[in-house]
């Protein structure tokens, strides 16, 4: 399993689009998790000044986190596995 | 219709005034949604963007309740306002309009939204064995519960008469004894080779 980021550009989305988009992330991520691809979406950033999010997913592939983002229907520009580093672990 | 299946009790969703037999439903919904289910199993489902319109519908609608999740009660009102799909053949099926909808779901105790999903929190509402202990006679859900089996299991069991139930006088309710449920478990015999 790898963790992967998801950026997407989402101009004037609004706080019930962002709410709604979850949503739909999460009941996606349950559904191919329920079909055997573990996936899991771990926490998103909106930067209110760019207008980006950055979702974090862990997954077995980029190709799954790409399929749970077009079940979602939730628009992305990159996906791109990155190696995570926590304080606690330092 | 999966809200529908996530609220059903014996394939009956009551909501307050509202009474919805989804086995009915299915039928009168005949091939065309056989079809819809075999499409979900076999393909990728992908949110229309009808659906987005409504899970951000929900998500206002949480929002002005001062919610701080959207739950299955707001997903539900937020289908009120759809005249497409499974909600126009309710409406028409049952005469009820959007507001009526909406009303019957405002005095309506909804489950928690996250309470269906995946089980991350399975286990959080569970009683604990000291409650059951004390039971004599318990609900389909407390008993698949008490069974640590699904629902549609005991339901199952029920209609095909392996469980017996007792239903409240004139009311849906059923009631299945503590006896009952223990009479279920036998001991388990490997097979001999």
């Amino acid at each position: 399993m790898g963790c992967y980021v998801v950026i997407r550009h989402l101009p004037g989305i609004t706080p019930e689009a962002l709410t709604g988009a979850g949503l739909r992330a999460k009941s996606c991520a349950t559904e191919m998790t329920e079909e055997g691809t573990p996936i899991q979406w771990l926490r998103s950033f909106f930067i209110p000044e760019t207008e980006r999010t950055h979702c974090y997913f862990e997954a077995p592939s980029a190709d799954a986190v790409k399929e749970v983002n077009e079940r979602a229907n939730i628009p992305f520009s990159e996906i791109h596995e990155v190696q995570e580093l926590v304080p606690d672990a330092l | 219709m999966g809200l529908l299946q996530v609220i059903a009790r014996f394939d009956i969703v009551q909501i307050g005034p509202l009474t919805i037999d989804l086995e009915e439903l299915g039928g009168a919904l005949g091939d065309a949604s056989q079809d819809k289910t075999d499409k979900i199993h076999n393909q990728k489902v992908v949110y229309s963007s009808d659906a987005v319109v409504v899970f951000e519908r929900a998500a206002h609608i949480a929002r002005r309740d001062n919610s701080p999740k959207v739950g299955l009660v707001h997903l539900l009102v937020a289908f009120a306002y759809e005249d497409n799909g499974l909600m126009a053949q309710l409406k028409e099926k049952y005469g009820f309009s959007g507001m009526e909808w909406r009303s019957a779901l405002s005095k309506w105790q909804p489950i928690s939204f996250d309470k269906g999903q995946a089980g991350s929190e399975i286990g959080a509402g569970r009683k604990s064995p000291m409650e059951f202990n004390q039971k004599q006679f318990f609900s389909p859900d407390e008993a698949a519960e008490f069974l640590d089996v699904h629902t549609q299991t005991i339901r199952g069991y029920i209609r095909t008469g392996k469980l017996p139930a007792l239903r409240l006088a004139g009311e849906r309710a059923l009631r299945i004894q503590r006896d009952d449920l223990l009479a279920l478990l036998e001991p388990y015999k490997p097979e001999e080779k």
